[in-house]
């Protein structure tokens, strides 16, 4: 059995257990099927070695899918997402997560997403920037509905996309472009913090 | 499963014989709907399915992976239409026979099934380019054109088995008239709907540049408005796949 097929097979195996897990502890059923964490494959995590996103499972999280090298809405999205975050009770934000996955593997290493994360000075026990390879990143945006696609400039075209997700993965809002008030999202993040 | 299932399953997999791939050349691909900056890109030869994967083919994977039966597929990667034509989980039934391309399959489930078979989905690139060959005729590009906008246009019920129309240049059949098809990179198509901008422009960054080339091309720009506006977990009744892999 070659690696990648003993991979495929641990993969399937985690995502038996994992949907198990998942339907075994759920309040809404209905929604157990949809947790963005069941997704396959390790990520590299700027400054913390590999994860799952299983491992991401428990808090409530925001996702925003960006790249470092972006000229015009990127910046103001994380700008955005760092001041929902000052905005937030003490509380809740101890709660959430701040996931960050870059749509340009290449270009975006590991080693760049951590420089990104030091100059813009996001605290690293919050905010969690991923490296997956381009397939992962495919999969996640599919999962999620965002489109993107390089320019031939080295930027991309994609969708200006804020999501919410509970502590299952499960996406439970999102906020498209940039003319949109930031306090209905603090809102939203502090109350699905505070449900738990 | 029933010993019975699994004699008739191995059965199966003896009578099929493997979809063959036909070489198609590199080149280069100049996008349709271009941005501002896109220049063209450089194609590497690969293989494709010479046609789409049929109900037959994708019963034997789902048999061998039980996590993407119509019952037990996750909704964040099939929605409820996943399979809504067969019978019953591992039943093809009435409606879908084994012949057919398969359809009412997510991009998850399509791209799962050729990354199990050592391939993976054809990128935009690469099926526009074996569906479009640079060499073609003036004459065969118009008939090709004239014959998808046919299919496009044809109200379908009832799907033909696949493989029966016939090949193109590079030895490939049914890209056009029989089914619509995944591709790898799906969500990198982003056309703004309505062209004067407005509030679906202004969910993209760069949206505002993007611009149609050849707009006589009435067939390609379809391709690209319905990939554009068709999520990823959608399951759809003319809407199958292919396989392809970078040649060796």
């Amino acid at each position: 059995m070659s690696r990648a097929r003993l991979a495929r097979r641990i993969a399937a195996l985690a995502l038996g257990a994992a949907l198990l897990a998942a339907g075994c502890g759920r309040r809404d059923g209905q929604s157990s099927g949809m947790s963005l964490w069941q997704l396959q494959g390790r990520w590299s995590r700027a400054g913390d070695g590999e994860v799952e996103l299983a491992s991401l499972r428990g808090s409530p999280a925001f996702l925003l899918l960006f790249y470092s090298t972006c000229q015009s809405v990127c910046p103001a999205l994380v700008h955005d997402l760092q001041t929902i975050a000052q905005k937030l009770p003490p509380a809740a934000r101890a709660r959430l997560q701040f996931v960050l996955v870059t749509i340009d593997p290449e270009h975006d290493t590991v080693p760049r997403l951590a420089e990104f994360a030091r100059e813009k000075e996001l605290d690293p026990a919050r905010w969690i920037l991923l490296h997956g390879s381009s397939e992962q990143v495919s999969e996640l945006a599919a999962a999620v509905g965002v489109r993107y696609r390089p320019t031939g400039s080295g930027q991309f075209t994609h969708t200006i996309r804020i999501m919410l997700l509970d502590r299952d993965g499960v996406e439970r809002e999102h906020w498209d472009g940039l003319d949109r008030p930031l306090d209905p999202i603090v809102r939203a993040a502090t109350e699905l913090a505070e449900r738990g | 499963m029933s010993a019975a299932a699994l004699t008739l399953a191995a059965l199966l997999a003896a009578a099929a014989p493997a979809v063959g791939m036909k070489r198609v050349p590199g080149g280069s691909y100049t996008p349709f709907i271009a941005m501002k900056d896109e220049r063209p890109i450089p194609v590497a030869p690969f293989e494709l399915d010479e046609r789409p994967v049929t109900n037959a083919e994708y019963l034997e994977f789902v048999r061998a992976h039980p996590e993407w039966t119509r019952s037990k597929v996750p909704r964040l990667l099939a929605d409820e239409s996943y399979l809504s034509h067969w019978a019953g989980d591992l039943v093809l039934g009435s409606e879908a026979a084994p012949e057919q391309p398969v359809t009412f399959v997510s991009w998850f489930a399509a791209t799962a099934y050729c990354r199990e078979l050592g391939k993976r989905l054809p990128s935009e690139a690469e099926w526009e380019l074996a569906a479009n060959p640079p060499d073609e005729s003036a004459e065969a590009k118009a008939e090709a054109e004239r014959r998808i906008l046919a299919f496009y246009a044809r109200p379908r019920s009832v799907l033909p088995r696949a493989g029966v129309t016939p090949p193109n240049v590079y030895g490939v059949r049914d890209l056009y008239g029989v089914i619509w098809e995944w591709i790898a990179d799906w969500n990198a198509s982003v056309v703004p709907m309505d062209p004067r901008g407005g509030a679906s422009a202004q969910e993209f960054c760069g949206g505002a540049a993007i611009a149609a080339r050849e707009p006589e091309s009435y067939a390609t720009f379809m391709r690209f408005a319905f990939r554009s506006s068709v999520e990823q977990h959608f399951a759809l009744h003319h809407l199958g796949f292919r396989c392809a892999r970078s040649a060796p």
